[in-house]
């Protein structure tokens, strides 16, 4: 039995409100005059990866649509300065990949700056670009945030895949938390966040046809949201998704009434803006995201869909 | 505390004491034949209605040496397990696991003795139908009917859901339910189609490192897990 798209739907939308309503905490600095938090970065080009997700699944509404391109625009002109801000990084610390990372789904979406481009090539130019030590997720990653740049990656994506956890599809049975990551980012590199999903390997689909089950009642039942809600987009992902009813009834009982997604439990108890954003801020873009690609799928598979 | 009269008091230690006594048979590979029956084992007399009640919590598995080596019990272990299948037949309206655990001890000393009928099996039409996590709660229940030569509607349905019967496992063990990983690891070594990314080799060592210290049926299911992977060869994948 698989979920009615409506529930799949509605996590989505109120997903995107909420992140909407609190945009203003994307910002480096929340004051005039402070210095930028370069930190801050890292929700920044998490927007940008899940928010371009939105806008290019297409199947959110005209509402939808068009809280996802606001929010895009916002953090390229006003948090990054029209990339400004990333190129200021990079001539920072030239090795540091995450101003790359953060750039290549704003490229891909017609978004350029032309000096962080420069600069990034005469980073790759280095030995020590493609020596940089990384954990294999990570590495996976950037290989792919190259090629999504349109450079050729620094390790090839089959050997970076061969390297990960996901990659020599260990014992099921292991899957613990930072592992739960290390697979649903690992998925998200190869699918480039869910938009090719002939990228992820047959061998490792199979491999997750039989035990992603497994791991979704696991931390349904453990009620760790964050989590969960990435597995749920890793299922969408699959050739056949499940959009397992059960697990999608628990995670969309666990949001707020204000659209946000707590990690874990219940709702942070804290007064302070600023600490409930950065507590939710992440569990609510990965609901944003797991909603629109399990509705994007189940539209998908009806047998009168839309055309 | 050592003095238990009744079935009940000390129920869940004389168990504890039986299972380890046949953990440590099937471990000990041919050792089992010169060790004492399940009585003389755990120093109990073999009418005791203590021992008796403990044959009926393992079923089959008060039996499970001489069932998977292959070799004729002991006198005394049959004369005890036919006691234990007489003394508690189960009423009409018995939970499917208590039908089966009887069934299962019933068919285990038929196949060993040759002597009696084959009883009407219990229904087991909802192994077909059961969600994962629902049928591997359940199956886990009746792992000592998962015995090769002891053939049941539980085993032929069994052998149709491998992958479930897997991620059951996958699931006992992220919850740390030894037993329930235990059980269900004997159905995988039973059953064929199990996928190798399942490793349940491993499993079952890791199962038993974790779990076999605090009970001792952990090890009973384990350890006859491993000596059906190693002599039993697995059943031809259903047509």
């Amino acid at each position: 039995m698989t979920t009615r798209p409506q529930l799949l739907h509605d996590v989505g939308v109120r997903a995107l409100e909420w992140l909407s309503d609190h945009r203003r905490h994307f910002r480096l600095s929340l004051e005039p005059g402070e210095v930028p938090d370069l930190g801050r970065l890292k929700p920044v080009g998490e927007l940008a990866v899940i928010g371009t997700a939105l806008f290019r699944e297409g199947v959110a509404g005209s509402r939808q649509a068009r809280l996802a391109r606001e929010l895009l625009d916002f953090a390229w002109e006003e948090v990054l300065e029209g990339g400004a801000v990333l190129d200021r990084v990079q001539r920072d610390e030239p090795l540091s990949p995450m101003p790359l990372e953060v750039y290549a789904p704003f490229r891909e979406d017609g978004r350029r700056h032309p000096g962080l481009e420069r600069g990034v090539a005469h980073g790759r130019a280095l030995g020590s670009w493609a020596a940089l030590e990384m954990l294999p997720v990570r590495r996976l990653g950037f290989s792919v945030t190259e090629e999504r740049a349109g450079l050729s990656p620094s390790l090839g994506i089959a050997e970076a895949t061969r390297r990960t956890w996901l990659g020599r599809r260990p014992e099921p049975w292991t899957l613990g938390y930072h592992i739960g990551y290390d697979v649903t980012h690992t998925v998200f590199h190869l699918t480039r966040w869910g938009s090719r999903p002939e990228g992820l390997p047959s061998d490792l689909a199979d491999y997750l046809d039989l035990w992603l089950p497994t791991w979704l009642e696991d931390w349904a039942e453990r009620g760790h949201w964050d989590l969960l809600g990435e597995l749920l987009v890793v299922d969408a992902c699959l050739p056949r998704p499940t959009l397992d009813e059960d697990a999608w009834r628990r995670y969309a009982a666990a949001q707020d009434g204000s659209g946000a997604m707590p990690i874990e439990g219940g709702m942070p108890q804290t007064a302070d803006p600023a600490e409930l954003f950065d507590l939710l801020h992440h569990p609510t873009l990965v609901a944003a995201f797991a909603s629109v690609m399990a509705t994007s799928r189940s539209l998908a598979a009806l047998p009168a869909g839309p055309a | 505390m050592a003095e238990a009269t009744s079935p009940a008091s000390g129920l869940p230690d004389a168990v504890q004491n039986t299972a380890s006594v046949i953990a440590s048979a099937l471990a000990g590979g041919g050792n089992h034949l010169s060790a004492p029956d399940l009585a003389g084992s755990v120093a109990l007399s073999a009418h005791d209605p203590l021992l008796v009640a403990c044959v009926r919590v393992l079923g089959a598995d008060a039996l499970a040496p001489a069932l998977l080596y292959g070799v004729a019990a002991a006198p005394a272990d049959v004369a005890l397990a036919e006691t234990a299948r007489d003394a508690y037949p189960p009423p009409p309206e018995a939970t499917a696991a208590s039908a089966w655990s009887h069934w299962g001890l019933a068919e285990a000393l038929r196949t060993l003795t040759g002597r009696g009928v084959r009883e009407t099996q219990p229904d087991a039409d909802w192994v077909a139908g059961e969600p994962w996590p629902r049928l591997a709660h359940r199956m886990a229940q009746l792992a000592p009917l998962a015995v090769p030569g002891v053939e049941s509607a539980l085993a032929t349905g069994a052998a149709k859901r491998p992958v479930d019967l897997g991620r059951g496992f996958v699931r006992a063990v992220r919850r740390r339910d030894w037993l329930q990983a235990a059980g269900l690891g004997r159905w995988l070594a039973l059953v064929p189609g199990v996928p190798t990314t399942l490793g349940l080799d491993a499993g079952l060592d890791f199962v038993h490192h974790m779990g076999a210290a605090a009970d001792a049926r952990v090890a009973l299911h384990v350890r006859a897990a491993q000596l059906m992977r190693v002599t039993a060869p697995v059943r031809r994948a259903p047509a």
